[in-house]
């Protein structure tokens, strides 16, 4: 392997390249470090990097793995956390600047089990202040600073998992955990070009995660391949005590290659009004299938998916930092529309509520019902590229998805997983959404991973591989 | 949809399901809003930090809470014949 590409490998390069000895877990880690000290400042993707526990974690592999002890495909590979996540000893901000030095006493479920696994933690991944809970419009809504995107650093990696997207497409980790409330994965990785998995509700304990949402809240993986995203969530799901909702189905990661081929649906008119380059790509992805499985069009059933998941997200959003909105903390943000967005969660009778989560009920079961007729439902994953790294991106948003497909999975708790369908003329990566019935997260990824080999698209390099130019001094301290 | 109104308070009620209470519709979300405003002032007792633009953004996200609230409530009128369904929160549900 070409030395230059060691960063961009896989996890599954990665591991093979360690259990070969052709590379220790101890130079990895010190590899991405350099490189988290200087790309990931200049990307403003970095919070905190964790460079003393995180060298013994890699010696540790380092001679399990020379005893012959293998934790599995994780083992001695260097990974990131999305800034929400508890590691006991090391801050835990939230991306927020009232919380910047807070430190939690606790491991998260998913750092405990990314130990066990072997993993090695090097950094907190930047993201939007509160996981984007408290509202917002603009990139800067951060104590850290926008996160540019790697392809492009006049744009932003898109939110709330702004650090681990743009981490992973920079090459500065291998892959890294971020969290989903209603696209906070899928957004990040279609604009940067990576593969994220919004795993079925359930499959990951939130335990040592911020609450922003009981009932939506999941946390996944950012990754370079659908394949490593699969890895990735066979190491961290499973039944967590400390998490009622996490479910007793044992997930393991197997790649599907279906004897008649890929059963795929295509939401009807789902590259209606996107970007030009994104319906070209997305098409392109479709025949691209076509070639491997079976194609249809299928129509999403109508619900009002977006009032439901307005209404579900502002009461619970409110119940969940109410202590804090009554602190009047909230002037402490960086988004203008944090400061009094949420405290209209106050306002909303209990009865809409539960109407909402009544309706969600239709929605989860009709929309399953439609998933389960597909190994994978796909759709562009945005319409739009990403926006400015300057610019406010709320009126962008409305238009930039055309159906519903996301909204409808949020709700479900279903499976999804976005990956590059390829790259505008000015370099931007378009995307491509893979969704799938509850617990079908094996169909999911092995229809993306399938197209993932067909479109070839791992080879190639942002900018900023090139060209280690800051845009801003950063906030990146040691733990 | 049409509201009528409570003769005592002028709070515009919910007709659609023969409640007599009233809802989060677009003509109340000024007072509530004025409300909300002046509990926050009271409570965080910082005044001088409340802007214009703090109770704009307010009013931006009661309207849309409002707008999100009549479409459930349409779409409840809508589908009057489905059958009911058992109420499970999210965390069973799913």
């Amino acid at each position: 392997m070409n030395v230059d590409d060691l960063p961009f490998s896989s996890v599954t390069q990665l591991g093979s390249l360690l259990r070969r000895r052709e590379i220790s877990s101890t130079e990895l880690t010190q590899l991405y470090f350099e490189r988290l000290d200087t790309i990931g400042r200049h990307l403003n993707a970095v919070v905190t990097l964790t460079e003393e526990v995180a060298m013994a974690e890699a010696a540790l592999a380092d001679s399990e793995i020379l005893r012959g002890l293998d934790r599995g495909p994780l083992h001695g590979i260097p990974y990131g956390l999305k800034d929400i996540v508890s590691v006991a000893g090391v801050a835990t901000s939230w991306g927020a600047e009232p919380f910047r030095d807070r430190v939690l006493p606790h491991d998260a479920t998913v750092v405990r089990r990314l130990r066990n696994a072997g993993a090695v933690h090097v950094a907190k991944l930047a993201t939007i202040e509160f996981a984007g809970g408290m509202g917002y419009d603009h990139p800067e809504a951060t104590f850290t600073g926008a996160t540019a995107n790697p392809w492009d650093v006049s744009t932003w990696a898109g939110g709330s998992s702004t650090g681990p997207s743009a981490a992973v497409a920079a090459g500065i980790v291998p892959f890294a955990i971020g969290s989903d409330t209603s696209g906070s994965i899928l957004l990040p990785a279609a604009w940067t070009g990576t593969a994220g998995l919004r795993a079925t509700y359930g499959r990951v304990s939130r335990f040592g995660a911020m609450t922003l949402c009981w009932t939506l809240d999941r946390l996944g993986p950012i990754c370079r391949t659908a394949e490593d995203c699969g890895l990735v969530l066979e190491a961290i799901s499973g039944v967590d005590p400390q998490d009622t909702s996490t479910l007793k189905a044992t997930y393991r990661y197997q790649p599907q290659r279906p004897k008649g081929g890929f059963r795929i649906g295509a939401i009807a008119g789902a590259a209606k009004g996107v970007e030009p380059a994104i319906a070209a790509n997305y098409e392109r992805s479709l025949a691209l299938l076509s070639t491997i499985g079976h194609v249809e069009e299928v129509a999403l059933p109508e619900f009002p998916y977006d009032a439901v998941i307005d209404v579900i997200s502002a009461a619970e959003a409110f119940a969940a930092f109410d202590d804090f909105l009554a602190s009047g903390r909230t002037m402490e943000l960086a988004a203008h529309k944090a400061r009094s967005h949420r405290l209209a969660g106050a306002l909303l009778p209990a009865h809409d509520y539960i109407r909402a989560q009544r309706i969600r009920r239709h929605i989860a079961t009709s929309v399953n019902h439609l998933l389960s007729g597909f190994d994978a439902v796909v759709a562009p994953t945005i319409g739009a590229f990403a926006a400015g790294i300057d610019e406010n991106f709320e009126y962008m948003l409305p238009g930039a998805f055309p159906q519903p497909i996301n909204y409808a999975g949020v709700l479900t708790g279903s499976p999804t997983v976005s990956i590059a369908s390829g790259f505008s003329n000015n370099g931007l990566p378009t995307s491509i959404q893979f969704a799938g019935a509850r617990l079908a997260e094996n169909s999911v990824l092995s229809a993306a991973s399938a197209l993932e080999d067909l479109l070839g698209l791992q080879s190639r390099r942002p900018p900023t591989e090139a060209a280690h130019h800051a845009t801003t001094d950063g906030n990146v301290r040691k733990a | 949809m049409s509201n009528t109104r409570d003769t005592f308070s002028n709070v515009p009620l919910d007709s659609t399901s023969n409640s007599c209470y009233p809802r989060l519709t677009s003509s109340v979300t000024s007072q509530i809003m004025m409300a909300t405003e002046s509990i926050v002032r009271e409570r965080l007792g910082e005044q001088e930090t409340w802007t214009q633009g703090d109770s704009g953004a307010l009013g931006v996200a009661l309207r849309q809470l409002h707008d999100a609230v009549e479409k459930l409530h349409d779409y409840e009128l809508e589908n009057a014949d489905e059958p009911a369904f058992a109420l499970e929160f999210g965390d069973t549900a799913l």
